[in-house]
Formats: C-alpha cells, sequence, structure tokens
C-alpha cells in the first residue's frame, strides 16, 4: 500500500465513525459524495485485499480503485452473491455472527459475515436513522412476532431478528406478541399483560409488514378489538408484495393499523432494508419519501445501460455503505426498482437523495419453446 | 365473421368479448371447401405471391419475416411437398399401383396455439396446414398481435387474400380455460407451439377422440467447433453467423444456441476467442441494438455476470451495458439458458465428448466440425441420442423439414385407402 493509501485508510476509520454518529440527513449530495468517495475508494481496496472473490470481481469488470472518479463507477454486486459465495473482507477468526435473509424466494439464504466493527457500526448507525423517526427516548416495545427469531444464543440472525435487535435500541423492555415460529399465532397473554401495564401510553411496535397485517391486524379485527396505544409509533418492514397480491394498499394500511393501535396514520413507519445491508434503512419521512443516510448512498440505475438515471426515471436500486468491515457491502445492486423523487429538496428539510421504492423485479420466466432446461436438468 | 384477420376479443364498444370459437370453426370449415378445391399447386402460388408482396412491403425488415418470405418461394414449398409426400399428387388423388391405391386427406380443422417467443411462428404450421387443405384457427398470444396482423394486411393486399377464407386469427389470455377447451373440442388436429408449462395445459385439454396432436415443446439448442474449425481462414465468418443464430428471436426460440463448446488443442486460446466472439457481437449490437430488455432480464444477466466475475475458474467477457455476455468455464453441461445475447462458451477436449449431454431435448446444433469423419460421427451419435437437427452455423433457426424429427404435412393430413378393380 502506498503513503498516500495508508493515510486515506487511517483517517477512514475516524471519518466513518464519525459520520455513523453524526445527525443524518445534513449533507447536501455534492459535499456527500466528496465525503464519501474517498472511503468508498478505501472499502473496494479491502475488498481486493481481503476476498479473492472480489479481487476478480473487480478486475473482471474493469475497475482500478485508484481511478473511481465518481461513487457509481464502482460496479455493484447483484443482493444474490451474498447467497451463492462466502464473501468475507476481513480475518475470518474476526468473523463473529453470520446473518441469514428469509431464503424465502429461492430457498436459499444469504450469508452476512459481521466481526466486530461492522456489528457495532449497524447498531450505531440504525440508532442515528431511527432517532430522526421516532425520537430517542426509550420505550416499551412490543414486537409482532415470536422471540425464536431473535434468539441471542443462535450464531446466525434473520432479516426479521436484524431488524428486531436493532429497534430494541430504543426500547426499555420487549414484549413478543406471536408464538411458534411457523404457526405465529396470538400470545393472547403475552398482548394481555402489554396491554395492561401500557394501555394509553406511547410505546414502540414492530412487526414485518405482512406478519403484522395478517397474524395480528386481521385476527384482532375479526374479533373487533382495539389497542389503546395512543400516539404510539409502528414501525414495519419486509416489504409489499404478498400485501399487494391481496389487493391491500399503503393507504390502506396506514389507516387499518392506526385504528387498531389509536394512532394516527402518520405515525404508522414504513422502512425499506435488506439484510446485506443492515443498518442502512429507509424509513419513510413525513413527506412518504425515503431518504438516504450520509454514511450511505443509493444509486438508481438502468437495467440496460447500467448508467445512474436522474431523478424520476425508475432503475434498479443499488445502496452504497460505507458500514461493512467485514463483508463487501460498498455497493449491492438489490433486485428492486425505485426511482429518485428529489435532491436536496425534501420538504421535510432532510438533505441528499430521496427516492421511492416501485416494486419487486418480477422473475422472469423462461419464454416459449425454448424454455426447457428446468425440467431437463430436473431429469438428469 | 372476418376470417383471416385477429379477433382480438373487443367489440365495438370496446367491451371485452369472448370470441365464439364455435361460430368461427364453421366459417372457416366453409372456407376450406374452396381452399381444398383449389388444391396445393394454386394455394402454393397465392403463398408465393405473398412472399414476394411481403419482401416489397413496409414489414420487410420485421424479424422472422425476410425467412418468411423466403420460406413462401414456390420452388420452396413443392420442395416440401416432395418430401413430404414423394409425389404431391397424393393430394389430389388416389394413389399407387396394383388394386390399393391412397389418398391424403385433409384432417378437417387445424387448431394451432402458438407460442410467443417467435412471432412468425405460427405461419409456417398455418401454411403447411392450408397447403394440404385443412381449416385453421390460430390462437395467438397478445404480444404477437402486431407482427402477425402486419403479416395478414400484406396477405390481404396480395394473390393469398383468396386464402384468407380459410382460417382465423384469434386472441385470448392463456389462463383463458374455457376458451381453450372450446377451442380443443373443435380441433381435429391440434398444433402446440410453447414450454413445457403451455404444453402440458393444452395436451391436457378434452378433446374428439381422433384429434390428433402434433406438439413442438421445449427444446434446447447449442453449437459446437471442432480445432480444424477454429484454426479455419473462415474463421471471423463462422462465428459472425453464430452471433446472428444467437441474436435472432432474442435468443428465445428452441432452435437458439445457448452454449458454444469448442474442441481444446487449436492454435486459438479461449481469450483470443472471447475477444473475437465479443467483436461480432459488438458489430451486431451497431446494426440492431437489443430491445426490450426488461429489468428482470436485466437481472438474470447482471447475476450471471457476477457469478462468472466472482469464480476463480470461470471468466467473462460482455459488453459495458448488458447488451451481450460471453461467460467461460471449463464445467462440460448444458447451462440454464440465460437468453438475450449470453453465450456460454466451453472448452472439450474432443467435440464427441459432448455427446453423452444429449437428449431427446436437445432441437438443434449448430456444428462446425470440418474433420469430415469427426463431423459424421457426431451427427450420427447426436440424432441418435435425440437431436433433429444438425446444421451449419447461420442455419440454426432456420425453419425447415423435418423440423422437431417430424415431415409436419404428413402430421396434418390422415393416409386413407381404397380399392379398384384390377387395372
Amino acid at each position: 500500500m502506498s503513503t498516500s493509501c495508508a493515510d486515506e485508510a487511517k483517517s477512514t476509520k475516524v471519518t466513518i465513525d464519525a459520520l455513523v454518529v453524526g445527525k443524518q440527513y445534513r449533507l447536501a449530495q455534492k459535499d456527500k459524495e466528496r465525503t464519501l468517495l474517498p472511503l468508498f475508494r478505501e472499502k473496494v481496496r479491502q475488498s481486493i485485499k481481503h476476498s479473492p472473490n472480489m479481487c476478480l470481481f473487480y478486475k473482471r469488470m474493469g475497475l482500478d480503485p485508484d481511478r473511481i472518479e465518481g461513487l457509481a463507477d464502482i460496479p455493484p454486486l447483484p443482493v444474490t452473491m451474498f447467497k451463492l459465495f462466502d464473501l468475507i473482507t476481513c480475518d475470518k477468526a474476526s468473523v463473529v455472527r453470520v446473518l441469514k435473509s428469509s431464503a424465502t424466494t429461492t430457498g436459499v439464504p444469504s450469508k452476512i459475515h459481521l466481526d466486530k466493527t461492522t456489528a457495532f457500526r449497524q447498531s450505531r448507525a440504525l440508532v442515528s436513522i431511527l432517532t430522526e423517526f421516532i425520537g430517542n427516548q426509550r420505550r416499551p416495545l412490543l414486537v409482532i412476532d415470536t422471540e425464536q427469531v431473535n434468539d441471542p444464543k443462535a450464531t446466525t440472525l434473520s432479516a426479521r431478528g436484524a431488524a428486531i435487535r436493532g429497534i430494541e435500541n430504543f426500547a426499555k423492555s420487549s414484549t413478543y406478541v406471536l408464538k411458534g415460529l411457523d404457526d405465529l399465532l396470538l400470545d393472547r397473554d403475552a398482548l394481555a399483560g402489554f396491554m395492561k401495564a401500557n394501555e394509553g401510553k406511547e410505546v414502540l411496535i414492530y412487526g414485518f409488514t405482512y406478519i403484522l397485517w395478517t397474524r395480528f391486524l386481521e385476527v384482532l379485527e375479526k374479533e373487533g378489538s382495539q389497542l389503546d396505544l395512543t400516539g404510539s409509533k409502528v414501525l414495519h418492514s419486509g416489504g409489499w408484495k404478498k400485501l399487494k397480491d391481496r389487493k391491500v394498499e399503503k393507504s390502506v394500511f396506514n389507516d387499518r393499523i392506526g385504528a387498531l393501535f389509536r394512532t394516527s396514520p402518520n405515525n404508522v413507519i414504513d422502512f425499506y432494508g435488506m439484510v446485506e445491508q443492515v443498518g442502512v434503512i429507509f424509513p419513510d419521512c413525513e413527506e412518504g419519501r425515503k431518504h438516504v443516510p450520509d454514511f450511505a448512498e443509493v444509486v438508481i440505475r438502468d437495467p440496460v445501460t447500467m448508467d445512474e438515471v436522474g431523478p424520476g426515471v425508475p432503475g434498479l436500486i443499488e445502496v452504497m455503505s460505507v458500514l461493512p468491515n467485514s463483508y463487501p457491502g460498498e455497493a449491492v445492486l438489490t433486485e428492486d426498482l425505485g426511482r429518485l423523487v428529489g435532491l436536496d429538496d425534501c420538504p421535510c428539510g432532510r438533505k441528499g437523495k430521496c427516492f421511492e421504492f416501485l416494486e419487486r423485479v418480477e422473475k422472469a420466466e423462461l419464454r416459449g419453446c425454448g424454455d426447457t432446461f428446468a425440467e431437463r436438468s430436473g431429469d438428469r | 365473421m372476418n376470417c383471416g384477420t385477429i379477433q382480438l376479443g373487443i367489440d365495438v364498444n370496446a367491451k371485452v368479448v369472448e370470441p365464439d370459437i364455435k361460430a368461427i370453426a364453421k366459417t372457416v370449415k366453409n372456407g376450406a371447401v374452396a381452399l381444398k378445391a383449389m388444391g396445393p399447386d394454386k394455394v402454393i402460388g397465392r403463398l408465393d405471391d405473398l412472399g414476394k408482396v411481403l419482401l416489397r412491403s413496409d414489414i420487410k425488415s420485421m424479424e422472422g419475416v425476410p425467412f418468411l418470405a423466403m420460406w413462401l418461394r414456390k420452388a420452396n414449398l413443392h420442395k416440401l411437398l416432395e418430401e413430404t409426400f414423394g409425389d404431391p399428387r397424393i393430394l389430389t388423388e388416389f394413389m399407387g399401383t396394383g388394386r390399393r391405391k391412397v389418398k391424403a386427406q385433409p384432417r378437417g380443422l387445424a387448431c394451432h396455439w402458438i407460442a410467443g417467443n417467435v412471432p412468425t411462428l405460427g405461419f409456417f404450421s398455418l401454411f403447411q396446414s392450408m397447403m394440404v387443405g385443412n381449416a385453421n384457427i390460430l390462437r395467438i398470444p397478445a404480444a404477437s398481435v402486431d407482427v402477425i396482423q402486419g403479416v395478414l394486411e400484406v396477405m390481404a393486399r396480395s394473390e393469398a387474400s383468396e386464402l384468407m377464407g380459410s382460417f382465423s386469427v384469434i386472441t385470448f389470455p392463456s389462463s383463458n380455460q374455457p376458451l381453450n377447451e372450446s377451442l380443443s373440442m373443435e380441433a381435429d388436429v391440434r398444433v402446440v407451439w410453447g414450454g413445457m408449462e403451455a404444453v402440458n395445459a393444452i395436451t391436457n385439454l378434452p378433446t374428439q377422440s381422433h384429434c390428433e396432436d402434433v406438439v413442438f415443446g421445449p427444446k434446447y439448442s447449442f453449437a459446437v467447433m471442432d480445432r480444424k474449425a477454429l484454426g479455419s481462414p473462415k474463421l471471423q465468418m463462422l462465428l459472425r453467423r453464430l452471433v446472428n443464430d444467437i441474436v435472432i428471436f432474442d435468443q428465445e426460440a428452441c432452435s437458439s444456441p445457448q452454449v458454444l463448446f469448442i474442441e481444446k488443442g487449436g492454435r486459438l486460446g479461449c481469450k483470443e476467442l472471447m475477444g473475437l466472439i465479443g467483436k461480432e457481437f459488438e458489430a451486431v449490437s451497431k446494426r440492431s441494438p437489443k430491445t426490450g430488455t426488461t429489468s428482470s432480464v436485466a437481472t438474470r444477466i447482471l447475476t450471471k455476470r457476477a457469478e462468472y466475475a466472482l469464480s476463480k475458474k470461470k471468466d467473462l467477457l460482455a459488453s459495458k451495458d448488458t447488451g451481450w455476455t460471453i461467460l467461460y468455464d471449463e464445467k462440460l453441461a448444458l447451462e440454464e439458458p440465460v437468453q438475450h445475447r449470453t453465450i456460454f462458451l466451453k472448452p472439450v477436449d474432443r467435440v464427441l465428448d459432448v455427446l453423452p449431454l444429449i437428449t431427446n431435448k436437445v432441437q438443434t446444433i449448430g456444428y462446425e466440425i470440418h474433420d469430415r469423419k469427426t463431423a459424421l460421427q457426431f451427427a450420427d451419435g447426436a440424432t441418435s441420442a435425440g437431436v433433429s437437427r444438425c446444421v451449419p452455423f447461420g442455419q440454426m433457426n432456420l425453419y425447415d423439414n423435418p423440423w422437431d424429427g417430424m415431415l409436419v404435412m404428413s402430421r396434418l393430413v390422415r393416409f386413407c385407402s381404397m380399392f379398384t378393380e384390377e387395372d
């Protein structure tokens, strides 16, 4: 490593930590790019140094880290690669935990290797982001899930578990109100206990979007029940695909969830995130837009040219983050479509890019009479 | 009833209406009486004129149209009849020596379910079915309407307009079970083009007990070159032809090559070969830029590229955009197609090593095996294992006879016999 690289690396840690703990959404886009560029260059160098796979990847993609002039110059790694490869960018011995995705689509989970530095940054980053949306006061947390998804002894953690763990940073106490990992049945005793202690109070509620709707709201609505938790914030994540299949629109979701908890629909906050980029979440602001924290970036890419597209143009969402030290999360290409809706100009006052999530990319079936192979290879 | 036009299932008040299959069947059967009376020679004459008009029309450069126009040439259609029946007079008179004579009669109503990957596909089975005197109904996917409508409009301006009373083109969603059943129940022969799901869905529909099925089901195709071909001074031209085979129909046809196997030991390295293929991809991309790349297709391409870029024993060469991709590895296998200008390149010790991969699901092999003895051995082994066609590069997607191992027109007639008094 040259002297300049070493200097850059030395200063990187300080800068990342400062970015993570600081107040978010302050950097205007130009300043942000200037701040992040050297950090991402160093991330790429680290991936090349520690991961033979990433070294090959960048080489074959024709990337020279010294010639990265803009964030979009870094070729993104499709998110599926975390299912196919063990991608580690630190000493293997430093890995303390492996996050796993829910594996609902392919049956193969993503594996994200975390060292202490990454885990700490992710946790701190979540706090920095969520403070901007729910304040920093600790409150009782009602978890619409089973405690089994957040087993402290497990060496692996699902996306649901990771989200709960992040939100627990804001919890005085946690109460899980579903039971059975497969059944996810309402634990009425646990719910009754929580309500007895917290009725009429402002609490924090979290659940995966689909679970919150089908295993909690639908069950209680059927009974005509309401929970008096006026003023509480309801956070949810995990995507809309299954609910869209059931024709549930976001406004309907917010209204009915708000009514169930006797809180304003504005207190129902959807956030977008993924297990491959824990620590970087995108809650909806008051204007319904998703903002990018100062330690991360979002690039919307045209699926045909792979060039970055400007506001209003739909494209593949790429999430860049400086948080990961132990896996190559510098530029991850999702299988989601989104579009930029603003740049430093959101009425909510947050700076940088803001975007909206449009939909998951549908898996295209091979069409026509050339579609044979999946069936054919099964024959063999 | 408008025969020879597409019935979109929408009435004048823009209300969705379902095509009346029974009424359509009755109309086209009536129309086919004139077709049969006309006889194959006159039908061929009309189709030949359609080919000529197509080549002068504003849709002449639409994908698949130039080949369709050439295929419609009188000489080609006569050749098809001869290859299929020997003496084509068998379609118009009882033929044979001795007391027993045989005549090929049309089956009646042929109902065709056409796949969406190659819009002009349906015309090949339609025109062959017309030549032997059948009435026809084509069910086409909505995505093919524009191309087929274009051809039908040209047909209406040609001498082939006379034939348009004998067929009808309809479109409705493939999920419309009652219409599929209704169409199936009218059929004397069902012609099915499509993937496994479509083929299974249609062949499982109720039908008349005498109904014959002609299935052009899911198939896989690949290409192979021996070291002699790789050392040929015409190598660049061969690769140009191969790339044309890859590019046409977005590589979604059953005859589209998905893998290129190359024999090791030539003077050309794999990297060098990838560069030469890439050069042809670049050239073709300038001539006919890829269109219709959805985010889903792009994701499939990008994912596969990344998998190869991350792997130690693999390599790739690709355009900066998602235009074309060459994926190199040494695993002897037929890979899941990525399509859309993506070819897997695999070295093998000997071209004959590929033969154990072949099953009857492999349809076409584009082969440039310039060692004659090996070529014969390869073709015999491949066709014995299930392959229908071994053709030079550049001809993989040319619809020819036989197709999928069938002399198609022979499946669209009934061979009927009679006995006469001794001559």
